[in-house]
């Protein structure tokens, strides 16, 4: 969907980005990772052109934008950014109905999209629609931020630290309302962040950069577990077990998991694809503590497995184990 | 509270012209403003899409601002006239700065996330600016335009000094005429102007955005209405171009009307502008004094008073009774002059001097060699004369024939105590007998010396005669001072015109000129 070539851009003699070449697929999110400075912003925002390449190509579906006038281009490019960039003398429904605006939809086409939207991020439209940003909460700026980006449903999202403003405890149910969210399903999104974990948890794929180069290209559990170099390895290290439970999966760990003992009917079900952090955050949820046993539904059958937070543990130690020894 | 009565019967008396300045100083304001915005909110705006030229209009703004506001008017008057043009362009440049500088910085101001938003979303700039930019600094523009406002009230009563009207016409009238209730007719619409105009655009700044982007648009409406108010068509054909004193004076302009029933169209002006602004076209008829050199090197006709409004100022020389009894021989000496010197001649010997850059004793010595009265000095040793004049070429030029005829004619000294200043500081000297002799205006002593009642001085005034035999009298009787016969000029008030126009015009004496107007009209 998003393909770009030899990417350089310099500023004066210094290359904010350097030679980054990377493709990004139809439905996929990536996640442009790294430190400030590392240029994975420039690097977002050379693909709606709010930076001119110094070289290099890039196409978004196929064309090459620089074929397309900026306006147009970023027209058809759905755009979040940090602090959501809500225009303050606008009310929300204004905020919402600018790019269909400038698309030049019809006033009744705007008011629908708009309240879809908007009860799709959960913001009533009768209390919200004449608000103005000043009178939300972050979260909410947020939510009219992202609404913004949808309402004209573009097929690829850029993201600029949509997070970034918000509180922890904000912003993580924000992130988790965002992960689920059916309307960014099939998008394709690039995002950029500097949090790790933000990165683990929403990207299909991760690129982390340093020094406008591409450090690493590769899925969650390849730069886990497969770093292709130091630096790499340096910057997960803070948080290396925690990515670890995150990458993954039940499926994983598996053949590590001690089967159950009774056949009595088991407490709850996991699909196979669940993150081993995800099922001990269940696990530790649960009341029936004294009935440690889950069903985990595999792609070709449900079986059983006889499981505490222990337990659980203990298969990810032996699969990490198992992992490494392939390297 | 005198003053305050007197105030208020002022602005009773005088509130037609009250209302026609108030309306002229907003229409002064009001225009400049426009103008301003309309030239200033487009380059604000334009700079801050090419930085690179932001330091340098905002420096050149700057600049402007700095010049005092009377030397910027003294640098306009060669280029543009004496006149509303120059007023207008002046204040125009003072209410730049403060619009151009807050266009740049609201815009400027407006968050970097949200114009980065805007243009991620796909606006132009075209776009960008009205719609975001434009809105969001509105408030920040709305107080430079408040700034711009209240400045320009106060810096357009100098309008007044350059013939383009407003509140400043009874400023300046009050303070030449030391009319403090004139002063405060002109200066406290003024104030309650700018303080008005602070509180409805300080009202305005503080609207939403929303609100303040239909006001915005009301105000451009608005705007050249209240501009409108300066350019009201004046009918008339001459334009009279007055000093603030002669305009106001009893015996001055007002005189004229009661007189002649002269009603020109009049502007006040600076008096040392007048002669300039005739001979430049900008007005067609002035004030001015009867044997001032400027009416010679500014080719200007004196139109004769042939009513005899104007009160006589004949010239003559004022000496203390005591020296001429003890020095006899003075007698002869002083009566030489009498009768010797009229407009005309005063005129050209002042001319001498302040244009011909000829010093006053090679004038007074021309003079006299050329009427035959002219003799070598005695070298004299007996007592010493002192003579006084006031601050001005005329009187030097004055006090120099009498010294040179002193010392010719008779072996007394002379000593000059020239320079005296005003009419009050030579009397005193003369009356305490630190000088002994000075010329003397006939009229000045009637009016300012005597402090003759009104009534008694109008019907004087009608006959120079009885002017001068009357202050001669109450002189010897109140002061022991004797007036010496009339030198022969009378340097009063007059109206002048630029000689090739008069000519054309076949106007002579004030009685043309008033016949020319109403036929005319």
């Amino acid at each position: 969907m998003i393909h770009l070539q030899n990417v350089t851009k310099n500023y004066g003699s210094l290359a904010a980005v350097h030679d980054v070449s990377l493709e990004v697929a139809e439905g996929e999110t990536l996640v442009l990772l790294g430190t400030s400075g590392c240029g994975k912003t420039t690097t977002l925002k050379l693909i709606n052109r709010l930076e001119e390449l110094s070289s290099g190509s890039i196409a978004v579906a196929g064309k090459d934008i620089r074929q397309q006038r900026p306006e147009e281009l970023r027209r058809q490019l759905g755009y979040v950014i940090q602090g959501a960039g809500l225009f303050p003398h606008y009310t929300v429904q204004e905020n919402i109905a600018v790019v269909p605006r400038l698309l030049g939809w019809r006033k009744q086409q705007t008011a629908q999209r708009s309240e879809e939207v908007m009860e799709m991020l959960h913001l009533p439209p009768q209390e919200y629609l004449h608000k103005h940003p000043h009178q939300l909460s972050g979260g909410q700026q947020q939510r009219v931020g992202l609404a913004r980006a949808l309402v004209s449903d573009p097929p690829v999202v850029l993201m600029d630290e949509p997070f970034g403003a918000l509180d922890p405890i904000t912003r993580h149910s924000i992130r988790h309302e965002f992960k689920h969210l059916p309307a960014l399903q099939d998008k394709t999104i690039v995002l950029v962040t500097h949090d790790v974990l933000e990165a683990f948890d929403l990207g299909n794929r991760i690129c982390l950069m340093d020094g406008g180069q591409i450090q690493q290209l590769g899925t969650p559990k390849e730069l886990v577990f497969r770093p292709a170099n130091d630096f790499v390895r340096r910057f997960l290290q803070q948080h290396l077990f925690q990515l670890q439970l995150q990458v993954l999966t039940l499926w994983d760990i598996l053949p590590y998991l001690p089967p159950a003992a009774s056949n009595a009917p088991a407490a709850r079900m996991l699909p196979e694809s669940t993150s081993v952090l995800e099922a001990l955050q269940q696990l530790s949820d649960t009341r029936a503590a004294a009935e440690p046993s889950i069903t985990v539904r595999c792609k070709t059958s449900d079986a059983k497995y006889n499981l505490d937070a222990a337990g659980l543990l203990a298969a990810v130690a032996k699969a990490i184990q198992t992992l490494h020894a392939h390297d | 509270m005198t003053d305050l009565q007197a105030f208020f019967d002022f602005v009773r008396l005088q509130s037609g012209k009250l209302l026609e300045q108030t309306l002229e100083h907003i229409g002064l304001t009001m225009l400049s403003l426009l103008l301003a915005i309309l030239i200033g909110l487009p380059l604000g705006l334009l700079i801050t899409r090419y930085k690179k030229a932001s330091g340098t209009v905002l420096g050149t703004a700057s600049i402007l601002q700095t010049i005092p506001s009377v030397a910027l008017l003294g640098f306009l008057i060669p280029v543009l006239g004496i006149g509303p043009q120059s007023a207008i362009f002046a204040l125009f440049l003072y209410s730049l700065l403060p619009i151009i500088r807050n266009a740049y910085t609201g815009v400027m101001q407006v968050d970097d996330t949200i114009k980065e938003a805007a243009r991620g979303m796909g606006m132009t700039d075209w776009q960008l600016l009205t719609r975001v930019e434009l809105p969001l600094a509105l408030p920040v523009i709305f107080a430079g335009i408040r700034t711009a406002a209240v400045l320009n009230v106060g810096v357009a009563t100098l309008a007044a000094y350059i013939a383009a009207g407003g509140l400043g016409e009874f400023i300046f009238g009050g303070i030449a005429l030391n009319n403090t209730p004139m002063i405060l007719a002109g200066a406290i619409p003024a104030a309650l102007l700018a303080v008005l105009f602070d509180f409805v655009l300080g009202r305005l700044q503080h609207l939403r955005v929303r609100r303040l982007w239909h006001t915005s648009l009301l105000l451009l409406v608005l705007l050249p209405v209240l501009s409108s108010f300066y350019l009201l068509p004046k009918s008339g054909s001459l334009q009279a171009g007055l000093s603030a004193e002669f305009a106001g004076r009893a015996d001055g302009y007002p005189s004229l009307q009661k007189n002649y029933g002269l009603n020109l169209n009049t502007v006040i002006m600076g008096p040392a502008l007048v002669y300039k602004a005739v001979h430049e076209g900008d007005v067609d008829v002035i004030d001015g004094y009867s044997t001032d050199g400027k009416i010679k090197t500014f080719g200007l006709r004196v139109l004769v008073d042939d009513a005899h409004t104007f009160p006589p100022y004949y010239a003559a020389f004022v000496v203390r009774q005591p020296v001429l009894q003890q020095h006899p021989e003075l007698q002869k000496v002083l009566n030489m002059l009498s009768g010797t010197i009229n407009d005309s001649v005063m005129t050209a010997l002042n001319y001498k001097v302040d244009f011909g850059k000829q010093s006053p004793a090679r004038v007074a010595h021309d003079f006299l060699q050329q009427r035959g009265l002219w003799r070598p000095l005695r070298q004299g040793t007996g007592a010493t004369i002192t003579l006084g004049s006031k601050i001005f070429t005329e009187q030097y030029i004055l006090s120099q024939m009498l010294a040179q005829l002193i010392r010719g004619y008779t072996n007394l000294q002379v000593a000059s105590k020239t320079g005296l200043g005003g009419t009050k500081i030579c009397f005193d000297a003369l009356a305490a007998g630190e000088i002994d002799v000075y010329p003397e205006y006939t009229g000045t002593g009637l009016q300012v010396i005597l402090n003759t009642p009104p009534a008694l001085a109008d019907s004087l005034s009608k006959n120079k005669d009885l002017v001068y035999s009357y202050v001669k009298q109450e002189f010897q009787k109140q002061y022991n001072l004797l007036w010496l016969p009339p030198l022969g000029f009378n340097n009063t008030y007059a109206l002048m015109m630029r000689e090739q126009q008069a000519g054309a015009l076949h106007i002579r004496t004030i009685s043309d000129l008033k016949n020319y107007v109403i036929s005319h009209r």
